[in-house]
């Protein structure tokens, strides 16, 4: 892992940690939103991995701090295993342990496991809208988060995230170009 | 493999706006009418068909891409020589911005082999609904001021290569699938889509245009409405 990769994904360890133990759940978000920086520069495994963790994680508390639920604690708990373990730099037990998160909710929760999948499904794609935001094509932030085009561009096309850069040609002369193209007079 | 001189290269964005709208039809009259092959390359089917047929999700729509390549409506290109080119591109494309000391891989493989396609047959244009590829052949000064924005740090740029991919690219000209639904509706193949209220015609065309918006090819609100402003004014 890079260092400065290992260095932001202990960051943001942290806050996430933090943000558990005081329920400030809604800022769960900002993080993962930060980390996307370095997933849109490294495209790493590791960057891609943390961000859509911390917003599944926004996700399921979202949901869960209705009730009175022990899954604020497990999560932390992992969290803190897990971040104790990249400050050591054993990444090897880091992915592990990050790999294990979802499947000890599932196992204290049966009826998140349903829910779950969802989240990381929608957590995938947010974070890849995210990669195009930052001015990754489309094609490449749906190859990075291993998620379909159909699905990234269903969703971008809902966001205003595609007026955000102007077209250079301009539209008028795309169209001539165009109307040459079939003879359209 | 292309049988007529003439052609249009597809890349897999403006196919997904077409089939999630149920438009992909259009494509069969288009190719008539222009009287040349519609092409797609091996990685460009890849993304358009064989990832999502073995998925639940998309399937059909994969399945209705593969039908119109049964009916060589688009045409699979043999890649050969044209896999190097693409090799060439992808390697100058992810190779021109540079932050923290990391190149960022912006573009995939897909998109430069039908970028190399589109060189490699002289294509009449490629069909790209992708906002980065296009603003990297077309206006990539922009894109490093929108980057450097987005990811508030410094990206330093690799003229050469930045050189380089524009001239192997020079002379290419891209278009999006709003155009070609624009040139559907000019054409008069939508008229069967025209309902029974005022303004029929631009409410057909707005809502064309919307469909694909929706659907992720990169047009803004704004283009939009110029197209129908200046559509209203020819008419």
């Amino acid at each position: 892992m890079e260092r400065e990769v290992r260095e932001d994904v202990i960051k943001s360890l942290d806050e996430a940690i933090t943000l558990l133990a005081n329920e400030d759940f809604v800022r769960l978000k900002d993080v993962s939103d930060h980390t996307i920086h370095n997933a849109s520069i490294f495209q790493d495994q590791d960057s891609i991995s943390i961000a859509v963790i911390i917003f599944a994680i926004f996700k399921i508390m979202e949901r869960c701090r209705r009730e009175k639920s022990t899954i604020c604690s497990t999560i932390h708990l992992v969290l803190t295993k897990a971040r104790d373990e990249l400050a050591c730099g054993r990444e090897k037990q880091y992915r592990e342990i990050i790999k294990s998160l979802f499947s000890l909710i599932s196992k204290e929760d049966e009826r998140l496991r349903l829910f779950i999948e969802h989240v990381i499904d929608q957590a995938q794609i947010k974070k890849g809208s995210k990669l195009y935001e930052h001015g990754i094509s489309i094609a490449q932030a749906a190859e990075v988060l291993s998620i379909s085009q159909y699905e990234l561009m269903n969703y971008i096309g809902k966001t205003r995230l595609p007026e955000r850069l102007d077209d250079p040609t301009g539209i008028i002369a795309r169209l001539e170009f165009a109307r040459r193209i079939f003879n359209v007079s | 493999m292309p049988k007529n001189t003439k052609c249009i290269v597809f890349d897999s964005g403006p196919i997904i706006s077409l089939v999630m709208n149920n438009l992909l039809w259009i494509l069969e009259d288009l190719e008539r009418i222009y009287d040349g092959d519609f092409i797609i390359t091996p990685a460009v089917k890849k993304e358009l068909v064989d990832k999502p047929i073995a998925t639940k999700k998309f399937k059909f729509e994969a399945l209705q891409v593969l039908s119109y390549m049964k009916k060589d409506v688009l045409r699979l290109t043999d890649m050969g020589r044209i896999r190097d080119d693409a090799l060439k591109l992808l390697e100058c494309a992810n190779h021109i911005f540079k932050a923290k000391g990391n190149w960022i891989r912006i573009v995939s493989f897909a998109e430069m082999e039908a970028i190399a396609c589109g060189i490699h047959h002289a294509a009449d244009a490629v069909v790209v609904d992708e906002r980065t590829t296009r603003m990297l052949l077309e206006d990539s000064k922009n894109l490093l001021e929108y980057m450097e924005n987005k990811l508030h740090t410094t990206i330093q740029v690799d003229r050469k290569n930045l050189l380089q991919f524009k001239k192997m690219a020079r002379g290419l000209r891209l278009i999006r699938s709003t155009e070609l639904v624009l040139i559907a509706y000019e054409l008069g193949l939508l008229d069967a889509y025209l309902p029974d209220i005022p303004e029929s015609k631009k409410q057909l065309l707005q809502a064309a245009l919307w469909g694909v918006k929706l659907n992720g090819c990169a047009v803004s609100q704004e283009e939009i409405d110029t197209i129908i402003m200046e559509e209203l004014k020819r008419r």
